[in-house]
């Protein structure tokens, strides 16, 4: 049974792992797509409309087995564990491109004008005033959107990785338990989630602290 | 004090703005002199703020010139060439808002240096003498490492005005910057703005506070559903109006 | 490149047989998380501890943990316990299960975001508590959480592709065995993803429709 928590145990840093890189990943997307989302160029603005779209409009699985299974059809080789960071980050992305997006948003106007008057350009104007005071508003939708992913990261188990959901399904067949493996693996990730949110909020108070 | 013979620093002709169905300024033709303190009056939604927008082009317009310094404000640019040109126009024309906007994460102080370092007025040491130096003016030396939650709306928008100053505009646009704060409050920034009038700073003043208008203004522009009414001297226009509608206005607005 | 999407055509039937499991799968979740999710909200908002800790318990673990892993316990976790479930029930339970408690959070909210007055001015006027909870609470809570709800009825449809992991015969395993049978990933995933797009399209049209009989009736 020792030797079982210790599996468990590297699992769940396998599982922190693919989930810090994924959020990393789709920390960039998600900035990316929404600063071009609300570009005055139609050109820049659909593709990332479309890239929302399509990723919240389809199962995270079906992109993972897409991107893994369909890209070794295309000559795209990837381990399961590039496929998993690289599928979970772009679907994640796309849910925190919509969370950063209301952030910028929900912005006062006249933080805006004001810039704007002082003869800031756009870009300036993003920078110094808007982003700064989104960064506040986003802390908590992204801790949101990042919960999720962590508690989806357990769909890279269907192609192989290693972390807690898949340890747990192989200890099955070894020790006949399954009822015992799979809370086990839930104790994990509960400790996991749990110590990640006491992050975000940690997180929350120190960006709201200087006002 | 006024040279009549030079170029107005500000010319509006022929302005018109529409928001989509509705026509909000009806062509508007109006000068603001170097050093004069103009006063826009009207009663609300006559246009006012619009055109008061329009000058430094948070509005575009729909029709109509805006000359500022000698050049066309509106220009027709590609816009990329109209950002720049923006850009460099909007450093000269400061404007204080009825409700600050205040940047809220920066301190009194970091909200009056930003500017003028990013757009390389200044050095950082430059910069933060001179806004001590104009926090000072508004009689908030004491306030300059204050965030903005921390200040009245009277220290706010002193704060503001000193922000708009720090880039060493030729011209200072107001738009009600008394009427969103409490009535003990509004003493303060009324004698700031005096203080600047006395300065010979070039004033855009819209305010609904008559007292102050007469006091401080050496122009009055009456406005009404989005036309110029009449204009002129403050004791002719407050005191002797032409127009009907400049009386009414008037006597509305005195028997509050 | 190797693509070749006529092979797609060829399987139409199967992937039409996922399309439908996988609507009345979506759709019974959708319908028993709605009503679990208001029963849960009820009792959390009793005054009964006895009943409240065991719902607050099943939300911690349910919103703290994989529905994959979730899919697992219940299907094959239960089954260690003497408790035989099909792959078809077992996913139905998890996702409805799993959804509820979500649902549980958003209506709870709703009903408390309803002023109390409303509640007071109905029983002044003698109505009973349940009358007044039917008759007045209910239908505003409602209009404020359509929205929200159908949020989670979108996740759902999308999150229903895991029970293909348990065996059940939905559209992302109809897209599977048409691959074990063509041998060509991309083009049958890129159809799944497609259909899935497709699916949720029309549950956002229906959803707009619910949501504006649900605001009309204020
Ligand atoms: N962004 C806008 N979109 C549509 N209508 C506007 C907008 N801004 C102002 N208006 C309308 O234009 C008219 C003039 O407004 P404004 O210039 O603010 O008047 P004032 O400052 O004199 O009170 C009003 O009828 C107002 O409703
Ligand atoms: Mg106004």
């Amino acid at each position: 049974m020792q030797r079982v928590w210790i599996f468990f145990a590297q699992a769940s840093l396998t599982t922190i792992k693919i989930s810090g890189l994924a959020i990393l990943l789709g920390l960039c997307l998600g900035f990316i797509a929404a600063l071009s989302s609300l570009s005055r160029l139609t050109v820049v603005r659909w593709p990332a409309r479309a890239y929302v779209s399509v990723f919240r409009g389809t199962p995270a699985l079906i992109q993972l087995f897409l991107l893994y299974f369909g890209g070794l059809q295309l000559g795209l080789e990837m381990s399961p564990i590039q496929a998993g960071i690289i599928g979970l980050g772009i679907n994640i992305g796309a849910y925190m491109t919509e969370s950063i997006r209301g952030a910028i948003i929900a912005v006062d106007k006249g933080q805006t004008e004001a810039g704007r008057c002082l003869g800031l350009s756009r870009a300036q104007t993003m920078a110094r005033v808007i982003l700064p005071q989104a960064a506040r508003l986003m802390v908590r939708p992204l801790g949101v959107n990042s919960v999720a992913l962590i508690k989806g990261s357990a769909i890279v188990s269907t192609i192989s990785v290693t972390e807690l959901t898949y340890t747990a399904h192989r200890f099955i067949s070894s020790t006949y338990k399954p009822f015992e493996m799979f809370i086990l693996a839930a104790i994990f990730y509960l400790i996991i989630i749990t110590l990640f949110m006491r992050l975000v909020q940690w997180i929350d108070t120190r960006v709201a602290l200087k006002e | 004090m006024q040279d009549t013979k030079r170029e107005p620093l500000i010319r509006i002709r022929n302005l018109r703005k529409s928001f989509g169905p509705l026509e909000v300024l009806k062509g508007i033709d109006m000068e603001v002199r170097e050093g004069q303190i103009l006063a826009l009056i009207g009663p609300s939604g006559s246009g006012k703020s619009t055109l008061l927008r329009t000058i430094n082009q948070l509005e575009d317009v729909t029709s109509g010139e805006i000359w500022f310094d000698g050049t066309l404000v509106n220009a027709d640019l590609p816009h990329r060439a109209r950002e720049k040109h923006l850009n460099a126009l909007r450093r000269n024309i400061g404007m204080v808002f009825q409700h600050f906007n205040l940047f809220p994460h920066m301190t009194a102080l970091e909200n009056v240096t930003m500017a003028p370092v990013l757009l390389g007025l200044h050095t950082k040491a430059q910069a933060r003498e001179n806004a001590l130096r104009l926090l000072a003016k508004v009689g908030l030396s004491d306030r300059a490492d204050y965030y903005p939650s921390r200040l009245s709306g009277g220290q706010k928008q002193r704060v503001a005005i000193a922000r708009a100053l720090a880039m060493e505009p030729k011209v200072m646009l107001f738009d009600e910057v008394t009427s969103a704060l409490d009535p003990e409050l509004v003493g303060e920034v009324n004698r700031t703005m005096k203080q600047l009038a006395e300065e010979n700073m070039t004033m855009v003043i819209v305010t609904h506070e008559l007292k102050f208008a007469a006091d401080t203004a050496s122009h009055i522009v009456f406005m009404a559903d989005g036309r110029i009414v009449e204009e002129g001297p403050p004791d002719q226009v407050l005191r002797n109006p032409l127009q009907a509608r400049t009386r009414a206005f008037l006597q509305q607005d005195f028997a509050e | 490149m190797n693509l070749d999407f006529t092979v797609v055509p060829r399987m139409t039937d199967l992937l039409l047989w996922g399309v439908m499991w996988t609507v009345i799968l979506s759709v019974l979740s959708m319908v028993f998380s709605l009503v679990l999710g208001a029963v849960f909200a009820v009792v959390r908002l009793s005054s009964y501890r006895l009943l409240r800790w065991p719902v607050q318990a099943i939300s911690w673990v349910f919103m703290g943990t994989p529905l994959l892993l979730q899919l697992y316990v219940v299907y094959f976790g239960l089954a260690e316990l003497g408790l035989n479930l099909n792959a078809f029930t077992a996913g139905v339970i998890a996702l409805s299960l799993h959804f509820a408690v979500y649902n549980a959070d958003i209506i709870r909210a709703g009903i408390q975001s309803i002023d109390t007055g409303q509640y007071q001015a109905a029983r002044s006027l003698g109505v009973s508590h349940l009358q007044a909870m039917r008759k007045v609470v209910v239908p505003q809570a409602l209009a404020n959480v359509t929205p929200a709800l159908g949020n989670m009825m979108i996740a759902l449809l999308k999150e229903s592709a895991l029970v293909s992991a348990i065996g059940v015969m939905e559209l992302t395993l109809s897209a599977q065995r048409a691959i074990s049978q063509t041998f060509r990933p991309f083009e049958f995933y890129l159809a799944a993803a497609a259909l899935y797009y497709a699916l949720n399209l029309v549950l956002q049209q229906a959803l707009r429709l619910i949501e504006r009989r649900a605001a009309l009736t204020r």
